[in-house]
């Protein structure tokens, strides 16, 4: 019997390569191009059990307010920030002191003000719009999933992961940071959450360094720019920035990282925000750090949302 | 254009095992270039892409012609690409995805449609080659 002959690639078979092809392309158009805005969830005055009569979600400066600012302190009558630069693992990291007599003034703020996916700008340019004081990047809540509770209203409830640990700033500026499978979002904004930022992990909690010398985040192994929140003490919190991917600043690991924080700073607890390019801190109307994503150029990579200090 | 459902034989070749090689080196190339530049993220199922078509698709074909095995039909060969190939996109996609770190719920179609095809094929391949061997 003779060999028969190599047909030509069928039809079918074709057309199911060019569907293949066009879904694949749509899937990473979908994820990382094409820009959607969503509806929140619910908001804190809908949830909240207790009245908050007396407490103001609006925060404003008063006529009589004078603000004192350096290129590293600023000073008013409900805000203190103070602005140090370090040295450590062969990489610059950037802390700012706060001390607050208002949480109200802790706050965070959305790319555009959109919830969406796919919708982003630099971090300098949201502060601008809000005229932060002090701002660095968020949770980049628009290219993962987890809970998000932002200036308490929820816009995302669900969580593919139960071990994913969240931060969560209340409205009397209490922080704690819990576990997505022990506690529902919608129980969290009626507890009185005003933000919640899903990242992590947990650098520090209740004092103590929680992350190991092997914990990374999403399987990366070596060291990198990073962004942490921190609180103090009541009212007292920090924001940590370290710069990386150059030569000039190796970067952090999260156990480094933690390490620093806890030898510098000894809070109550630290929680790892987005890092690598994102890692921006933007203070008195100007960026502080570094901010790379290859470490070929110095230039903020644009973000989803931003934590901030400021009066709008 | 031959579409046998039937057509098992030793004397069919193996349409795509070239094909199966130069894709396999492919992805293994792609994979180091690609985490090269991902600053130390890494996933298994972007290094181990390559698998894919060398163990599913070149050294499968090789051992059917090696153990002198029927070799599967024209339409069983096609079937089996397009099961093997969406499952080895989807293999480099959840690369993609874990080195960047961005979440997307469209990763599951791959699976869906991909094994169903590729557990079809070779089903059908089981079923046809029992006839041959009868």
């Amino acid at each position: 019997m003779s060999n028969p002959q190599k047909p030509r690639l069928p039809v079918p078979v074709l057309l199911y390569f060019i569907l293949l092809i066009g879904f694949t392309i749509y899937v990473l158009l979908d994820a990382f191009i094409i820009p959607r805005s969503y509806i929140a969830i619910a908001n804190v005055d809908e949830t909240t059990k207790e009245s908050t009569a007396g407490s103001t979600e609006e925060s404003s400066v008063s006529e009589d307010t004078v603000a004192l600012s350096t290129d590293t302190t600023y000073q008013d009558d409900q805000i203190s920030i103070t602005l140090n630069n370090y040295r450590a693992y062969d990489t610059d990291i950037y802390v700012a002191d706060i001390i607050l007599t208002d949480a109200s003034v802790l706050k965070t703020a959305l790319a555009n003000d959109i919830y969406g996916k796919n919708i982003t700008a630099t971090t300098s340019s949201i502060a601008e719009a809000h005229q932060a004081i002090l701002a660095i990047n968020g949770d980049f809540y628009s290219a993962r999933n987890g809970y998000c509770i932002r200036n308490g209203i929820l816009y995302r409830n669900t969580s593919d992961d139960s071990s994913q640990q969240d931060l969560v700033i209340y409205q009397n500026g209490d922080v704690s940071i819990i576990s997505e499978g022990t506690i529902r979002a919608e129980e969290l904004l009626s507890d009185g959450a005003q933000q919640v930022l899903s990242f992590g992990p947990a650098l520090i909690e209740d004092g103590d360094i929680s992350v190991s010398e092997t914990d990374e985040v999403s399987k990366a192994k070596t060291s990198n720019p990073r962004t942490a929140f921190c609180m103090i003490d009541t009212l007292h919190y920090a924001m940590v920035v370290s710069d990386g991917r150059t030569d000039e600043n190796a970067g952090l690991s999260l156990f480094q990282l933690a390490s620093f924080i806890n030898d510098t700073l000894a809070p109550q607890s630290a929680y790892n925000l987005d890092g690598g390019g994102s890692s921006t801190m933007y203070f008195n109307d100007a960026v502080v750090n570094q901010p790379t994503t290859t470490g070929n150029k110095i230039s903020e990579r644009k973000v989803s949302d931003i934590v901030y200090i400021g009066y709008n | 254009m031959i579409l046998s459902t039937s057509d098992t034989t030793k004397n069919i070749p193996c349409l795509y095992q070239n094909f199966y090689l130069i894709l396999s080196i492919f992805w293994f190339i792609f994979a180091i270039i690609y985490e090269h530049f991902s600053h130390g993220v890494y996933s298994l199922f972007m290094q181990l892409c390559f698998l894919f078509p060398l163990l599913g698709g070149f050294i499968l074909s090789w051992l059917l012609s090696k153990l002198k095995l029927p070799q599967p039909s024209y339409f069983i060969q096609h079937l089996y690409i397009c099961g093997l190939m969406t499952l080895n996109i989807g293999s480099c996609m959840r690369g993609i995805f874990d080195i960047s770190g961005v979440a997307t719920n469209l990763l599951f179609i791959y699976i869906v449609v991909g094994l169903p095809i590729l557990l079809f094929a070779m089903i059908k391949y089981l079923f046809d080659s029992r006839k041959i061997l009868r």
